[in-house]
């Protein structure tokens, strides 16, 4: 199908028209060619009819991200190295080991551009109204309303608490960080909550009756508003966390084994009404975790700070398995790991690590202490033992 | 199956990211509207990309693997129509009805044409972004001054503005030749 060239032409061509942005050389080149047919011309109308009649769609960002997943899964990734190992244990190694040196030895200086191929995350955020507007909050630089109450800054989002109540009905936003992003949120009644990557919150735009709820998915801080008459109640998998006024951190990813709630300050009750009747009541300094593998609630006493540290830019671990730390490293430098040594896996690593800082000092640290190895090719982190 | 580093290697790969990102969503769109199936359409685009994976290497440039792409995706279409039409024993509906080169063509142009306007737009501030995108909706100055609540004037320096930045991105005529060239 050669005339298919020319069709990308006349895209090319057409979009620059749209946009009144094409080149007089160009301009001219097209009108030329255009003006040669009518059947040229009629084409072009169907095809500028076509532009017209797609929905606009802002999730194109998001189909590439998926589908880069999904395939990098399918043919660079994890399930095809298991897949070799499985079959031909023996020979995978040394053809790994062998793609790495021939990569440092023919392309030395190619090296760096490679390793700059991960890094930090940063404030991203796709917005999604009630009406299934959406906006993508990731390239803010100055305040911009998105509507009389709403109001996007580069790192947070602003609601602001309408002059009466009356009348005002539950109309639900969505918030959807992903991952290797961040952001902040404040909501209508002053709670403030530190998204983090990978996760999502859904939420009204105002809070209407006798309880303020909103429903997580993912990671979050909460700095609750006090308001006696109205109780706080996050819904987040299987827990229900009700508060007055206070700051705590909820951690449910779904490919997580734990969900758990860590209290920072004040006080808060949680509930878990699927698989039981109890109400626990967790003090500052508090975590209550739910085991998904062992369907065990635990509840221990932790330094609540190492939980939330993210929300200030930090990772603190303490006495953390190497497999948690990239796996929790991996929603924010988004990258994929393969171990080549299945054992260095329940290694334990403590430390403190910036999560601004490049990930190429990170992965130094990390090798420092628990003595392993990593490599990076594309966008897979290959650890070994040292 | 044991080579490794083939054509120029992992540089390579890194462009067929690139490439992955920037064709992915449209060669999807492409094929929502003729499975009019999400998830039929998903499998067939990630089938399209392992095809031009695998061949990654042949392609001279960017024109190339980018008409490939397209075609790849109508002959999976193809392919996966008439086994439709098998398994639901359809026999006598074997032609493709409204699926002849040329509409498909057009498809193509307008996909590729609403991909460069994306990607032009994206690099745009958000209310410059929303201006664009009420502007293609066909909404004149006025109405988009009225919509977001702001003065006619600022509308037409906005889009000035945007025009100005678009008309630079554009002239660099696809980021991605632009990321071969700056990587070679």
């Amino acid at each position: 199908m050669d005339g298919i060239k020319e069709y990308l032409k006349l895209a090319r061509w057409l979009a620059g028209d749209i946009l009144d942005t094409l080149p007089e050389e160009e301009r001219a080149e097209f009108k030329t060619w255009l003006g040669e047919s009518s059947v040229r011309q009629e084409e072009l109308r169907e095809i500028r009819d076509l532009v017209g009649q797609r929905e606009l769609d802002n999730n194109r960002e998001e189909i590439a991200r998926k589908g880069w997943h999904e395939f990098a899964g399918k043919t660079l990734g994890q399930r095809r190295y298991k897949q070799v190992l499985k079959y031909a244990a023996v020979i995978t190694l040394p053809i790994i080991v062998a793609a790495t040196c021939l990569t440092i030895y023919r392309f030395p200086d190619k090296q760096q551009v490679q390793q700059k191929q991960i890094q930090a995350g940063g404030t991203k955020a796709i917005l999604k109204l009630s009406d299934g507007r959406t906006y993508n909050l990731e390239h803010l630089i100055k305040k911009s309303k998105i509507t009389e109450n709403i109001i996007a800054d580069s790192c947070v989002l602003n609601y602001v608490s309408p002059d009466t109540l009356s009348g005002q009905a539950l109309v639900y936003n969505k918030l959807r960080v992903p991952r290797g992003g961040t952001f902040q949120l404040a909501l209508e009644d002053g709670t403030k909550i530190w998204l983090n990557s990978e996760s999502e919150l859904t939420y009204p735009e105002v809070f209407v009756g006798e309880s303020r709820e909103v429903y997580l998915d993912g990671e979050a801080y909460f700095d609750v508003a006090k308001d006696a008459y109205r109780p706080f109640i996050v819904h987040s998998g299987i827990q229900h966390i009700q508060v007055l006024g206070t700051t705590f951190g909820i951690t449910n990813y779904s490919d997580i084994r734990e969900v758990s709630t860590t209290l920072v300050s004040g006080k808060v009750q949680v509930k878990f009404p699927e698989i039981s009747d109890e109400i626990f009541l967790l003090e500052p300094g508090c975590r209550l975790c739910y085991d998904r593998k062992d369907q065990k609630i635990r509840k221990q006493m932790v330094n609540a700070d190492e939980y939330v540290a993210w929300k200030d830019g930090k990772y603190v671990f303490n006495g953390k398995p190497l497999e948690d730390i990239l796996e929790t490293l991996a929603r924010w430098y988004d990258f994929q790991v393969f171990y080549q040594t299945h054992s260095v896996k329940e290694r334990l690593f403590s430390g403190e690590l910036m999560r601004f800082e490049s990930f190429r000092d990170i992965l130094g640290i990390i090798e420092e202490v628990s003595n392993v190895k990593f490599s990076i090719k594309q966008h897979t982190v290959i650890v070994a033992d040292r | 199956m044991f080579e490794v580093n083939r054509g120029s290697g992992i540089q390579t790969k890194q462009e067929f990211r690139k490439f992955f990102e920037d064709f992915f969503p449209g060669v999807y769109f492409l094929l929502t509207k003729y499975t009019k199936e999400k998830e039929t359409a998903w499998d067939l685009a990630q089938e399209a990309f392992i095809k031009i994976y695998e061949r990654w290497a042949d392609f001279e440039d960017t024109e190339s693997a980018k008409a490939f792409v397209y075609t790849v995706a109508r002959n999976l279409f193809i392919n996966h129509y008439r086994r439709e039409q098998l398994r639901l024993n359809i026999y006598k509906n074997l032609e493709l009805p409204d699926f002849d080169t040329n509409g498909f063509l057009k498809n193509v142009a307008a996909e590729e044409t609403l991909r460069i306007l994306y990607a032009a737009i994206d690099q745009l501030h958000e209310q410059t972004r929303t201006i664009i995108y009420l502007g293609l909706k066909g909404k004149n100055n006025a109405e988009i001054a009225q919509i977001l609540n702001v003065s006619v004037n600022t509308v037409k320096t906005l889009k000035k503005n945007a025009y100005r930045t678009l008309r630079k991105l554009l002239r660099k005529d696809h980021f991605w030749i632009l990321f071969l060239l700056l990587n070679n």
